[in-house]
């Protein structure tokens, strides 16, 4: 009689387990992407990875004009690597983490300086290479239990964690003399490293909202970030010695993050149940930053707004793998970068408990 | 009882042979054929078009085997794209005919600063900008299929493909008074013959296959400068290792993965040996999506180690119909 007592008892779970797994993979066989909740479901873990690439040939300047940036020589790309990770702590709760990596080499325009004879030429580049791993996101989001299928809404809290390195590397400046032909030339290469961490911890509150009929999705969204302290660095100066050998010294400096509003609208249209098209809107904005140096005289970081739109597809492969792919183009800004880029996402779901 | 027994030898035999009937495929069916599931050559009769396309920014370069910006000032991007058609001669012969379309800007920029005295100095930015923009070296590729493949055995396929120097293999003056600005060639002046070995096997839902390919390029007489006599120019020969891993996802999405290592021997100027010899690993992964006749291919070429060569990543996207 025990034995079956234990039996049973091992059994139950197992099986519920299993049922547990199969009613998820249900879910997903039978769910478009219209038809997803804003938050995942009770044990559904979500994994994704995505990789962008981005052309950053135009900036726009304090006007809003798009300034062509190669006429400047300061074209740059960027790669950026992503990995989301979010759980369904139940129906209505999902947990998010989120890290990235991402890499960007500016090289400025070739300086030729020609002082007063007999001096040598003086010839100057300046590489500035931006690149390393973002701060730790952490976040929860609430979806309201709301009866009807057509609405969800829902409310984000999250926080960055200064978990990246944000100090500037020492710079690897080289100096060269070069004389050929008769003509001398003082060579200057000017190497600058910046890491992507922000050095403070940044809280974000927010909120979703999305709207579905039987083809269609309308979904918004909206977070407000604010660093919750002031943070300290230091830059970077140097001068050459008689050795001809860079020496290095740190500039210190205290800053504050500019409080930030970052916006997401998109309509989605699903002809077909593995095929989605969809068109997003997003946006950055921020405001109120500045820098310091030690004589305590703050100088405030211009505004800066971007305005980014992209189209782009959903395949789902398989219920729980998804392809998602998008094109993004900068319309509109101020003091910011207008890249063109791409973006391409694989995402994973599953329900490992 | 002897009688019964041949009997069923001869029922077991037929049986055996029944069973050893290959599986019957309609022409739509293979029409159809993703990269995984298709043979390594078309099968007779069946034509495909295709359009491949590249776009690269010229950015960063493997020099001491590290990967690092490129010196100065320059940017630059390339767009081509080839438009081919590929026909079945037989079930195991095919041949290709593929016509570049080669577009690259290169792009530099300085400034010239010279003081006038203590309070001024005059400031002159300078900005050029170089073009490569035409029909690039037509390819005719044969292949064929050494051995067919069975479900025991591997294909083995051998592809010769010759390149003609039908595009611009000089640098052309832009006729305006700036050395600095020019049009660039779109093609190499060459006749190249590339000849590739592939081992390939069908594990469904799996394709494996390993190539080797070494690709003889003739020396060309060119114009490499502007301004300048024409010299006798030879690329350097191309020996290259690849191995690849598709598989499907579902019946219409395959994943693709391609591990391929190169090694570039140094030009020759005038006979003379110029520069260092290259090598480059790289990786692509990509899909590809099959709508019955038509596919979609893309992935993106990721350069992960070499030396004296270019390190930016390669976008492809390639679409085919087969007829």
């Amino acid at each position: 009689m025990k034995v079956y007592l234990l039996s049973f008892f091992i059994l139950c779970p197992m099986a519920v387990l299993l049922a547990q797994t199969f009613s998820g993979d249900s879910i997903l066989a039978n769910e478009r992407s219209i038809d997803r909740p804003i938050t995942l479901h009770a044990r559904q873990l979500r994994i994704t990875g995505g990789y962008g690439l981005s052309i950053i040939s135009k900036r726009f300047n304090t006007e809003g004009d798009a300034i062509k940036l190669r006429d400047e020589g300061l074209s740059s790309v960027r790669h950026r690597f992503n990995l989301d990770i979010k759980y369904g702590i139940n129906d209505f709760i999902q947990f998010n983490a989120a890290i990235a990596q991402s890499s960007n080499v500016l090289r400025a325009q070739t300086r030729y300086i020609f002082p007063n004879e007999p001096e040598p030429v003086v010839m100057q580049d300046v590489l500035t290479e931006y690149s390393g791993l973002e701060d730790l996101f952490l976040g929860v989001d609430v979806r309201a239990p709301f009866k009807t299928r057509k609405i969800d809404l829902a409310v984000t809290l999250g926080v960055n964690l200064p978990l990246a390195s944000f100090e500037p590397k020492q710079p690897e400046h080289s100096f060269e003399f070069s004389n050929e032909g008769g003509s001398a030339m003082n060579n200057f290469t000017y190497r600058y490293y910046y890491p992507l961490g922000k050095g403070i911890t940044v809280a974000q509150v927010g909120g979703m909202v999305k709207y579905r009929t039987s083809k269609w999705a309308f979904s918004t969204r909206v977070d407000y970030q604010h660093g919750l302290k002031d943070g300290k660095s230091f830059e970077w100066q140097h001068q050459l010695n008689f050795n001809d050998e860079f020496e290095y010294r740190q500039d210190p400096f205290t800053y504050r993050l500019p409080d930030s509003y970052s916006y997401f609208a998109e309509i989605e249209y699903q002809p077909l149940p593995w095929f989605d098209i969809f068109l997003n809107v997003s946006g950055y904005m921020s405001s109120n930053g500045w820098t310091s140096s030690l004589e305590d005289l703050k100088i405030a970081l211009p505004e800066q707004s971007v305005t980014m739109v992209s189209p782009g597809f959903e395949i789902i492969v398989t219920p729980k793998l998804w392809l998602r792919e998008r094109i993004n183009f900068s319309v509109a800004g101020k003091s910011y970068e207008a890249p063109f880029g791409f973006q391409t996402s694989v995402i994973y779901n599953f329900f490992p408990f | 009882m002897q009688k019964y027994i041949i009997l069923l030898c001869l029922v077991c035999l037929q049986s055996l042979g029944l069973a050893q009937v290959q599986e019957q495929v309609s022409p739509t069916e293979r029409k159809q054929q993703t990269i995984v599931t298709e043979p390594v050559t078309l099968y007779k009769g069946f034509f495909r078009a295709g359009l491949s396309t590249w776009y690269n920014v010229i950015d960063k370069i493997f020099l001491d085997s590290k990967k690092q910006s490129l010196p100065g000032n320059i940017w630059g991007s390339t767009f081509s794209f080839s438009l081919y058609g590929q026909y079945g001669i037989s079930d195991r012969l095919m041949v290709e005919v593929a016509v570049p379309y080669v577009r690259d800007n290169i792009y530099q920029s300085m400034v010239y600063e010279l003081p006038m005295d203590f309070n001024e100095q005059y400031v002159y930015p300078r900005k050029w900008k170089t073009q490569a923009n035409g029909i690039g070296d037509v390819d005719l590729t044969l292949g064929y299929q050494l051995i067919q493949e069975t479900v025991t055995r591997p294909a083995l396929a051998a592809f010769v493909t010759a390149s003609f120097p039908t595009g611009e293999k000089n640098v052309v003056d832009d006729d305006d008074d700036d050395p600095n600005t020019f049009h660039r060639p779109t093609g190499q002046g060459e006749i190249a013959i590339n000849t590739v070995v592939r081992l390939r096997q069908i594990k469904y839902p799996f394709v494996y296959s390993i190539s080797a390919a070494y690709k003889y390029r003739t020396e060309s007489s060119k114009v490499v400068a502007i301004d300048q006599p024409e010299v006798k120019y030879r690329n350097g020969s191309l020996l290259d290792i690849s191995g690849s891993f598709n598989f499907h996802v579902n019946d219409w999405i395959a994943f693709k993965n391609i591990l391929d290592v190169m090694q570039i021997q140094k030009d020759k100027l005038n006979g003379e040996e110029l520069g260092e010899k290259g090598w480059l690993l790289q990786y692509l992964p990509g899909i590809s999506f099959q709508l019955k006749r038509l596919r979609f291919d893309q992935g993106v070429m990721i350069p992960i180690k070499g030396n004296n060569v270019a390190a930016d990543p390669g976008y492809i996207l390639i679409i085919q119909y087969t007829f």
